[in-house]
């Protein structure tokens, strides 16, 4: 049972982590912020236009 | 704050004066000097200009002027005293705060590409910003502070630029940069092997009249080569303190920051404004258009007459449009149209080419009286030494070959052995979780979800890093822009710059830096291309998956398969660029001159740091996106249960993805009934209501994915891969489960990935993994959907969402393509 209690606890976090994470990626590159890649150079830079 | 955003009757502390020439001597003339207190009386019926009370009289100020006067009000105070403030902020505290203000300069780096500006960016800042040996690395600016003597620097590292013309976008982005955020002091970094070509840009920064500090980069070659150079004397002639510094080492940075306060202080000596003498006609034309310009106080408050003036000689479009602004423009306009005439005329040249040829005069001059040596140094006899054989015109491509297939070789071979102990460390911790724990969800989850996706993956992390190790040797010795000159002739076949194949090859690290780092391409059209056709470059996280495929089916040559795979993807950006270059971008061919920087010794330092930072991302990755990915795709063929009553007390104990690959192994006809044909009435797991989900989901995709020779977890895996390309890797790890008495982690994978069998279909019951599905898997993999960092990366660069969707459609209805002629030919030549 309490397997059961922190299987589902952890799945939840992760679904909830993943659908945050797309919604954050599509508003960010939508404004054209931050690169949601954990090499992005372009983070916390000006763009050269 | 600005003085003039100021609100009436608000106090501020002054903590600095920007603007130049008589304005600023003016505006200190009249008490406005740093730590005077000024209060707002009133404004003007217009708002213009504003009345300021300063050490006890009353005086007006434009707005503009008022907005070149940095202050701090209580506000600021309390905002950065949080701590401090009990309700009331004293004067004491403002002070505090003031002077504490007073104390930070902001600092602009600039430079020739591949002067070493990043390098002393991150020595001084501790920062871990990516530096090689050619040009073009920076492509956007970064910003960090630094300490020393009680004072706050804040940096930023501008991208690299031969001048300030309006040439490139980095050329101009530099100009905007030192125009409109107006930076305390500009840091110029000047290759000390190459001083006449990077001092060109000194004298640019010298005519826009603002305080400049030559930080003499490189400083120990030219002391290997026994050269003498008077740096002081060299200095008090162009009005520009020099300070020598050894960027690599850290040698002269603290020197060149107490140098920085000295100018910010206006204690130090060395600085005065000088002009570079254009000749008598050229002067006298920048005189008249000065004239015009000086009509405009609050313009010439904060920018050179002088510059700009001589930027319309040069026909310069910038300086056209920042003008256009101005009331008297058209006159402007018109007298520097009548110059630039006259001057053409009577000197029968160019009037930029007369400017530029002044600029080097001055420049040759200057040496002339304090630089003794070599212009040709012993380190550039030995570049072009080692050039010889490196550029040959028949050895240079087979070296470049040599070292490419020795990088892949390493990267296998070498990269197996660290890989065999965290294999054995992984294995060891699903035995020992297995041991511990009671059966139930939860523990099924830790073994075949987290350890068997995660430590799926992790275990390629010496991979990545012996590749990391070569990518950063070709970078830092210089070797990078050699392997762009070598490939020129290619590229330009395939309708393309050399200068394209720096981006390409970076790519084998990461398609996103890649990406961006095409910036450095002129020609709109070449950099759309070559941003299109990055994404064949194989980055580092499709690395694991070729790792894991390669391992299980092509034990003979594993390193030469690896090679052909990189190769491969290489060959086909070329045919595709070459595709399109003559459908959707035809242009003419832009000539341009592609430098080759001397080469260095990569430091230890450096080549670490590059390693280190791969590594940790690719660690965070594990922590992050691969580890959820992992729960989400166990869960996904983990759930529904099936229903313990219909099925039994048995079904409840094992989860389905076990058993499905249980069922694989030994009896496919029966698992195919049972899970991927709706019409059976009688399946051990009900369809469609007890099918795990991602069952279900293999289901959908498995009709596209067949003609390629893929089951459905190879198409599942593929699919969860557009997210990051690792997980290709983590989500076969998931789904084909092996045998938990396995001690290896990856051999277990291998072992289910040999054993795997078809469950549906014409060739049921078949192994899924013969060569040529092999192969057509890699080759699948290599040419698909970018994945959704690099798609974004390209939104970034080309400003719309039209070229992303397009490379993700074009490149998997390639990959499709391509990986059905594999499937299909592999069998005709074996």
């Amino acid at each position: 049972m309490v397997q059961q209690i922190l299987t589902i606890i952890i799945v939840a976090t992760a679904v909830t982590w993943a659908v945050f994470h797309i919604i954050r990626f599509f508003r960010e590159t939508g404004k054209g912020k931050v690169c949601s890649c954990a090499s992005c150079p372009m983070k916390k830079s000006k763009k050269i236009r | 704050m600005r003085l003039s955003d100021l609100r009436r009757e608000e106090t501020g502390i002054i903590t600095k004066v920007r603007g130049r020439g008589a304005f600023r001597k003016r505006i200190l003339e009249m008490g406005f000097v740093k730590g005077k207190e000024v209060t707002v009386v009133k404004n003007a019926p217009l708002q213009d200009p504003i009345e300021y009370n300063i050490m006890g009289y009353q005086v007006s100020l434009r707005r503009s002027e008022a907005s070149l006067i940095e202050v701090v009000t209580r506000q600021e105070a309390k905002k950065e005293n949080p701590n401090r403030f009990n309700g009331v902020i004293s004067d004491q505290l403002l002070k505090t705060t003031a002077r504490k203000r007073q104390k930070t300069i902001n600092i602009a780096l600039v430079g020739n590409p591949n002067s070493g500006k990043t390098t002393l960016f991150n020595y001084a800042s501790r920062s871990r910003e990516h530096v090689g040996n050619y040009s073009g690395v920076t492509v956007a600016s970064k910003m960090a502070t630094y300490k020393q003597d009680g004072y706050q620097f804040n940096i930023t590292d501008l991208p690299g630029t031969y001048s300030l013309s309006v040439y490139t976008p980095e050329e101009i982005f530099v100009r905007k940069h030192i125009l409109g955020e107006m930076p305390d002091i500009v840091i110029n970094v000047v290759d000390a092997s190459n001083l006449e070509r990077n001092l060109y840009l000194t004298t640019q920064l010298i005519d826009m009249d603002i305080k400049v500090i030559i930080a003499l980069n490189m400083y120990d070659e030219l002391q290997e080569k026994g050269d003498v150079f008077d740096y002081e004397s060299l200095g008090r002639m162009i009005g520009v303190p020099i300070v020598p510094t050894v960027s690599s080492k850290g040698v002269g940075i603290k020197d060149l920051f107490r140098k920085t306060i000295e100018v910010f202080e206006d204690k130090d000596p060395t600085v005065r404004h000088i002009h570079i003498h254009y000749g008598q006609t050229v002067e006298k034309a920048l005189k008249n258009i000065q004239d015009q310009i000086w009509k405009n106080k609050r313009l010439t408050d904060m920018v050179s007459s002088r510059f700009y003036a001589i930027k319309l000689l040069e026909k310069d479009s910038a300086a056209h449009f920042s003008l256009s602004n101005w009331e008297n423009y058209e006159t402007i306009q018109a007298t520097a149209k009548e110059e630039l005439e006259k001057i053409e005329q009577e000197l029968g040249e160019d009037s930029e080419a007369i400017i530029t040829d002044a600029k080097y005069a001055f420049i040759a001059g200057a040496l002339k009286e304090t630089y003794k040596g070599n212009l040709k140094s012993r380190h550039r006899e030995k570049t072009e030494r080692i050039d010889r054989y490196l550029t040959h015109k028949y050895l240079g491509f087979p070296i470049f070959i040599l070292f490419m297939w020795i990088m892949f070789q390493a990267t296998f071979k070498l990269g197996s052995y660290p890989m065999n102990w965290i294999d054995t460390l992984v294995g060891m911790a699903g035995t020992q979780v297995d041991a511990l724990m009671a059966e139930g969800p939860l523990k099924d989850l830790i073994i075949d979800g987290v350890i068997g996706g995660v430590g799926g993956v992790i275990i390629f992390l010496p991979n990545i890093l012996i590749l990391f190790f070569f990518i950063s040797f070709m970078e830092d010795t210089g070797y990078m822009a050699r392997a762009a000159f070598i490939m020129d002739k290619i590229m330009h076949k395939v309708g393309l710059h050399g200068q394209s194949f720096i981006p390409l090859l970076m790519g084998f690290g990461c398609n996103v830096p890649a990406i961006m780092s095409t910036r450095t391409i002129k020609n709109k059209n070449n950099r759309l291309l070559t941003i299109l056709i990055n994404p064949f470059m194989s980055c580092s996280a499709r690395l694991p998956v070729y790792v894991l495929i390669i391992s299980a089916f092509f034990t003979s040559h594993p390193g030469t398969i690896l090679f052909s795979i990189y190769l491969f993807g290489i060959l086909m950006a070329g045919a595709v660029a070459m595709l399109f270059k003559r459908t959707l971008f035809k242009t003419d061919e832009v000539p341009f001159v592609m430098e080759l920087p001397p080469y260095r010794m990569p430091t230890l330092n450096n080549t670490a740091r590059h390693m280190w930072t791969k590594g940790s991302q690719y660690l965070k990755k594990m922590g992050g996106v691969i580890l959820v990915a992992s729960i989400i795709i166990w869960a996904l063929g983990y759930y529904p249960r099936p229903d313990v009553n219909k099925q039994g007390p048995s079904a409840g104990k094992n989860e389905p993805t076990q058993q499905l690959a249980a069922m694989a192994q030994e009896n496919p006809q029966q698992l195919a009934d049972s899970t991927l044909d709706a019409s059976q009435e009688e399946p051990s797991i009900t369809p469609g209501q007890s099918d795990p989900y991602i069952v279900r989901i293999g289901r959908i995709i498995q009709p596209v994915m067949e003609p390629l020779g893929f089951d459905w977890r190879m198409s599942v895996s593929l699919v969860s891969g557009i997210a990051a390309k690792e997980i290709v890797v983590s989500t076969m790890g998931v789904l084909y489960q092996g045998d938990r008495s396995l001690e290896s982690n990856s051999e277990k994978l291998i072992h289910s990935l040999r054993q795997a069998k078809y469950e549906t279909g014409p060739r049921q019951g078949e192994k899924v993994f013969d060569l040529a599905t092999a192969l057509s898997f890699l080759v699948f993999v290599l040419l698909y959907f970018p994945c959704v960092a690099a798609l974004a990366a390209i939104k970034k660069e080309t400003g719309t969402w039209k070229w992303p969707a397009f490379a993700m459609i074009y490149t998997t209805a390639l990959a499709w393509i391509v990986a059905f002629i594999v499937q299909n030919v592999t069998p005709l030549l074996i």
